[in-house]
């Protein structure tokens, strides 16, 4: 944060060295994110883009098959105002590859590595894909930082609506194969000396210990005390990421971008991830707000969609116009009243915002971003052409 | 259709982030509740219930009175865990001294099944004890289908790593509970997007090769809205060209307007055609509502609901 505070997107484009983009689901939060990297590749930045996503959205959006779990270039075609480009390159989180991968790199040796691979716990926690895709993007984005093989990582997140969680991942992996719950779990000998009925012996975790044996069964407690021991050797490491990654996130090269959409529904989630991002005391660049609607005309009045003019040039072309006329007065009418919607939303998050970073906004697009010509329409409507220049000074009124 | 649905005891909610499952989970209370069903919504371990926006009220673990017929429960984790325990080990001194260890409750937390079966296992609980409450249907807002397939799969998980003791017993109820095709429907609720339909499609098949769960339909929300007919569009396209520039500006803009939003209509009504493709069950639409905001949107959602089910 002692970096003087961005003012627009492409200001944080060109200057920072790592874009987290954070928001609730549903508000194009990946294709943003690629559309972001896109364009600091184009201003001749390398630079990498890591999803989690598992919808392939970005692989789609980028024009890919697949994108693996190790950075694959994005081919751009050529095109005028693009000679300088960079390497543009894209990663998609596995998880379960990406996890395995992290044993093989933390273990010491052969035998505890297959120990933990083939510990039914770890097979299981592995698999359970919802609690350990974040922490494979912490233990990615550790990795590519310390490559420094980008000028720009974009890091696109998981849309929780527990905000943020992906933040706490190293520092929750880290609780989780804490020391004590580690120590605590690996006495054999005050369980032994429970088994034998020597209370007066127990200390209050052999106790619980065996209470919870109780409740879960012995044999799950043994399998998590197995797969305890084995991590007994690696989690010093995991607690030097978990401190490094925190490091990362809160770098001056670092920013974050609230990606979020004016529908009324979603304000509140926004907000609470703008509270979080300030209470962790992590840096907010700004704000896009994707998805507005847009309606360039007002209907003519309460009753009446057009005006005397308007029917005039209907008329010019002939009189087929009336079959038609209602379903073109209600279309503009619904459209007018969602633009009046987003409007009101789009104000609000410019309050909820203020002084605190820039506002970008993306009228919403009528195709879906899909591919690398998507990508790109939605690169212009971020960065330059005339329409968003339009919809930001609109939204500096 | 509308029969079935409506008479199961219980309706799990889920969906995509951002596809409004909690505003289906809403509408879906405020049906049954206008049908003369007293209904309990829950919601899990939301730090911000959705029912704050519906009804200005945040419950806690104990159901709390949202409305006249709609009792609503925040199913936090901590609350769950306790009546886990309670439920195991009868003697209550024993469950607080579990439940004193900070490291246990940190440690059950981030365990994946136990989490897992501590939630679910609290579902059923309400689901059991709902006679008590004069609940006739209990609604729950599922955590977005991420979490939602996991824990709703939890037992096959369990049975998998198990071949005894307490926690696969209490698996197994929860996996008979869930598979009581009578009692409980999974409701998977989705936009008319591609992303969205694929992402629906991936889960609704996961979990339906973990649990043999019964489906109810799949609600798509916000399906876009076009007045103009199929066969206008040529006309207009005509239109729109012979004017070019001599339109006014509104005439203009309306004519690309109704044929952009016609082109995404169709385009939504293919989507929701490969989603009733591929599951081969039925779908029901719900049409953006564009004229509502706030607590309004959910009971125009359940009205629509009403029509379509």
């Amino acid at each position: 944060m002692s970096l003087a505070s961005c003012t627009s997107l492409e200001d944080l484009v060109t200057s920072r060295r790592l874009i987290v983009c954070v928001g609730t689901g549903g508000v194009g939060k990946t294709t943003v994110a690629a559309a972001i990297g896109l364009e600091a590749a184009r201003r001749g930045r390398r630079t990498l883009v890591i999803t989690i996503d598992p919808a392939r959205r970005l692989a789609n959006a980028l024009g890919l098959d697949t994108i693996g779990n190790v950075e694959t270039e994005v081919k751009v075609p050529a095109r005028r105002g693009w000679e300088g480009m960079a390497r543009l390159e894209a990663m998609m989180l596995d998880t379960r590859t990406v996890f395995d991968e992290l044993i093989v790199r933390v273990t010491p040796d052969e035998e505890t590595r297959q120990r933990i691979l083939n510990n039914r716990i770890y097979r299981e926690v592995s698999r359970a894909i919802s609690t350990s895709q974040e922490y494979m993007a912490a233990e990615k984005l550790y990795h590519a930082w310390n490559s420094e093989r980008h000028d720009l990582i974009v890091l696109d997140t998981p849309p929780l609506k527990n905000a943020l969680d992906f933040l706490e991942a190293p520092h929750r992996l880290a609780r989780f194969l804490d020391e004590r719950i580690i120590r605590w779990f690996m006495r054999p000998s005050d369980a032994q000396r429970m088994f034998v009925g020597r209370r007066f012996l127990m200390s209050t975790g052999a106790v619980v210990y065996r209470l919870l044996g109780y409740v879960f069964g012995r044999e799950f407690l043994r399998e998590l005390n197995d797969f305890f021991l084995s991590f007994e050797a690696i989690t010093s490491g995991f607690r030097q990421r978990s401190t490094v990654v925190g490091r990362i996130l809160r770098s001056h090269d670092t920013s974050f971008l609230l990606v979020c959409g004016p529908r009324p529904a979603t304000l509140d989630t926004t907000r609470h991830f703008m509270e979080q991002l300030e209470e962790r005391k992590l840096a907010l660049g700004g704000m896009v707000i994707n998805l507005v609607d847009r309606c360039r005309v007002a209907p003519k009045s309460d009753d009446e969609v057009f005006d005397a003019e308007d029917i005039a040039a209907f008329e010019r072309v002939g009189s087929e116009w009336v079959q038609f006329r209602d379903a073109l007065a209600q279309d503009l009418r619904t459209q007018y009243e969602a633009s009046r919607i987003s409007g009101r939303g789009v104000e609000t998050l410019k309050r909820m915002i203020g002084g605190k970073g820039f506002v970008a906004m993306v009228p919403r697009m009528q195709e879906p971003v899909n591919d690398v010509a998507g990508l790109l329409r939605l690169n212009e409507l971020l960065f330059g052409n005339e329409m968003s220049s339009v919809e930001r000074d609109d939204a500096s009124k | 259709m509308s029969h079935d649905l409506m008479d199961k005891e219980v309706l799990l909610v889920t969906g995509k982030g951002g596809t409004g499952k909690s505003t289906v989970s809403v509408a879906l209370a405020l049906l049954a509740a206008r049908q003369g069903k007293r209904v309990l919504l829950a919601e899990i371990d939301m730090t911000r219930p959705a029912t704050l926006t519906s009804f200005g009220r945040a419950p806690s673990f104990q159901p709390t009175g949202l409305s006249d017929r709609i009792d609503g429960v925040n199913i936090t984790f901590f609350e769950a865990l306790h009546l886990y325990l309670s439920e195991t080990i009868s003697i209550n001194l024993v469950v607080s001294r579990i439940l004193k260890n900070k490291i246990v409750r940190r440690f059950l937390y981030s365990t994946p099944f136990a989490r897992e079966v501590v939630f679910l296992n609290a579902i059923y609980h309400f689901h059991r004890h709902a006679a008590e409450h004069h609940h006739d249907l209990v609604v729950v807002d599922l955590p977005a289908t991420g979490h939602a397939v996991p824990l709703l799969s939890v037992s096959r998980n369990v049975f998998r790593l198990f071949n005894k003791g307490p926690l696969l017993r209490r698996a197994r109820q929860l996996h008979a509970f869930l598979s009581d095709q009578r009692l409980v429907s999974v409701l998977f609720v989705s936009l008319a997007e591609e992303m969205s339909v694929t992402e629906t499609i991936e889960a609704y098949l996961k979990l339906r090769e973990a649990v043999p769960v019964a489906f109810g339909p799949v609600v798509v929300n916000r399906l876009p809205v076009s007045f103009l007919a199929a066969e206008d569009v040529p006309v207009v396209s005509r239109y729109l060209e012979a004017l070019g520039s001599g339109a006014t500006e509104r005439v203009r803009y309306a004519l690309d307007l109704s044929l952009s939003r016609r082109r995404v209509f169709e385009r939504s009504v293919n989507q929701v055609r490969r989603l009733e493709k591929t599951l081969g069950g039925p779908v029901v639409r719900v049409r953006e509502l564009v004229e509502s905001e706030g607590p309004e949107v959910a009971r125009g959602v359940s009205d629509l609901l009403e029509q379509a089910l």
